[in-house]
């Protein structure tokens, strides 16, 4: 490739000769596309080189290398694989000191199956006490920079020609186009529980246009396409989310989206055991939670389904509602 | 591992047992193996003995504790880090962002 094609490749996405502050959970979200090996992909962005901070929690040592498991309390761990070649200043008694101290590593992040692993270049001591809380700013800034710059502009302007299937319907669309607000990080902000009203007050003020709707006019007997920034359409959209399952409604006007996190404790003890039906799932969910009534079946096997390829062992799903355990990973 | 969750004092009483827990608070007493650890008005009782050979318990000093929440809403403390010099609202500033941005974590 010559200087000027690597030179417009490099503006064209600047992620990919930075050392990219993350979190370890978003490390866990990266994604890696089939033929492209050493780059991967955060937000559709491609990155190589990462930098993570956090508390080393436990170093086990191996021949030719030493593996530090660093902890960031962002929701995951991960195993930070240090080569005896790597430049990192440590002789064998100071490996067992590492434990409860604040490191800064930089490197890469290797995927093996469904395993993942960091392969370190470097680690730096955070010594200063500030140091940690900085890092944590520097990350959540670069996080939110990353989506206001890249990926909120991708709901910015939507219209039913650009951002939009041809085979979906308009309301559809609109749903869709919710289901993804709903999921921005910057949505967090405001609350669990949130109303019609107060989610179009969140739109209003990002300036993103929902997806237009045809209204037919009783008057003229014409159909009209109309934004759909008013509650009522938006209390439409929210119901339909809930019939689907996405969304469920806590107490009177509030919903709340469903996320692997509420499923994930009452999926725990099923996990140990050789099969189990999606049903008695949803009836341990019904139990634990009665808001929980209305999800569906269909979305709750979604959910399930997710959960599970992280998990150690292997699930297949018969019959689209009963997963059998299989081995390992 | 299970990762910890970043928590303030008051917080704990909403883990469940087991969670793995992370917060900051001020060493109040400490009296056989037991660390009583304030923050406003939350005091949390923190089992250290599985970390005492490797720490140092000062009265009045801030620090990280990282340990599982027991059923009786004390700690099984894994760590036990000093926070001294921290800026302690910008601390508290950044645990609010960070809890606000995994809150919906898909």
């Amino acid at each position: 490739m010559n200087t000027s094609a690597v030179n417009a490749l490099v503006k064209a996405c600047p992620t990919l000769t930075k050392w990219i502050p993350i979190f370890i959970s978003d490390l866990y979200t990266l994604v890696r596309k089939p033929g492209v090996e050493e780059v991967l992909f955060w937000y559709r962005l491609p990155v190589i080189w990462l930098r993570i901070v956090g508390i080393v929690m436990s170093v086990d040592e191996y021949e030719g290398r030493t593996n530090v498991t660093v902890d960031d309390a962002s929701g995951r761990t991960i195993v930070c694989c240090i080569d005896q070649t790597t430049n990192i200043p440590w002789t064998r008694e100071d490996r067992s000191s590492w434990i409860g101290k604040a490191f800064r590593i930089d490197g890469r992040l290797q995927c093996i199956g469904l395993n993942r692993r960091f392969l370190a270049n470097k680690a730096v001591e955070l010594e200063h006490p500030d140091a940690e809380w900085r890092a944590w700013q520097t990350r959540v800034r670069y996080k939110k920079k990353i989506l206001d710059r890249y990926v909120l502009p991708m709901f910015q302007s939507l219209s039913t020609s650009t951002h939009t299937k041809a085979d979906r319907t308009p309301f559809e669309n609109l749903c869709r186009c919710l289901l993804h607000i709903l999921r921005l990080p910057e949505y967090a902000d405001l609350s669990a529980a949130f109303t019609a009203a107060r989610l179009l007050e969140f739109i209003e003020a990002k300036n993103i246009q929902l997806p237009q709707l045809p209204v037919f006019n009783v008057d003229t007997g014409m159909t009209e396409w109309k934004g759909s920034n008013n509650t009522l359409v938006i209390s439409y959209a929210l119901d339909a989310l809930v019939r689907r399952g996405r969304l469920v409604i806590i107490h009177s006007l509030a919903y709340t989206l469903v996320t692997p996190a509420h499923i994930r404790p009452i999926l725990t003890p099923f996990r140990h055991l050789p099969s189990f039906d999606v049903r008695d799932v949803m009836e341990a969910l019904i139990d634990k939670r009665p808001s929980f009534r209305t999800i569906t079946k269909s979305a709750l096997v979604k959910l399930i389904q997710a959960i599970l390829q992280g998990d150690t062992y292997s699930w297949q799903l018969i019959d689209k509602t009963r997963w059998v355990r299989r081995e390992s990973r | 591992m299970d990762s910890a969750k970043l928590i303030f004092a008051e917080q704990l009483a909403g883990c469940s047992t087991g969670d793995k827990v992370r917060f900051l608070a001020c060493v109040e007493e400490y009296k056989d193996g037991i660390v009583v650890v304030r923050d406003g008005g939350h005091r949390i009782k923190c089992d250290v003995s599985a970390v005492l050979p490797q720490i140092r318990v000062y009265r009045h000093e801030w620090v990280h504790c990282v340990g599982r929440k027991r059923a009786d809403d004390s700690v099984d403390v894994l760590l036990f880090q000093s926070a001294v010099g921290m800026d302690l609202a910008r601390y508290r500033e950044m645990v609010v962002r960070r809890q606000a941005q995994d809150a919906f974590r898909p």
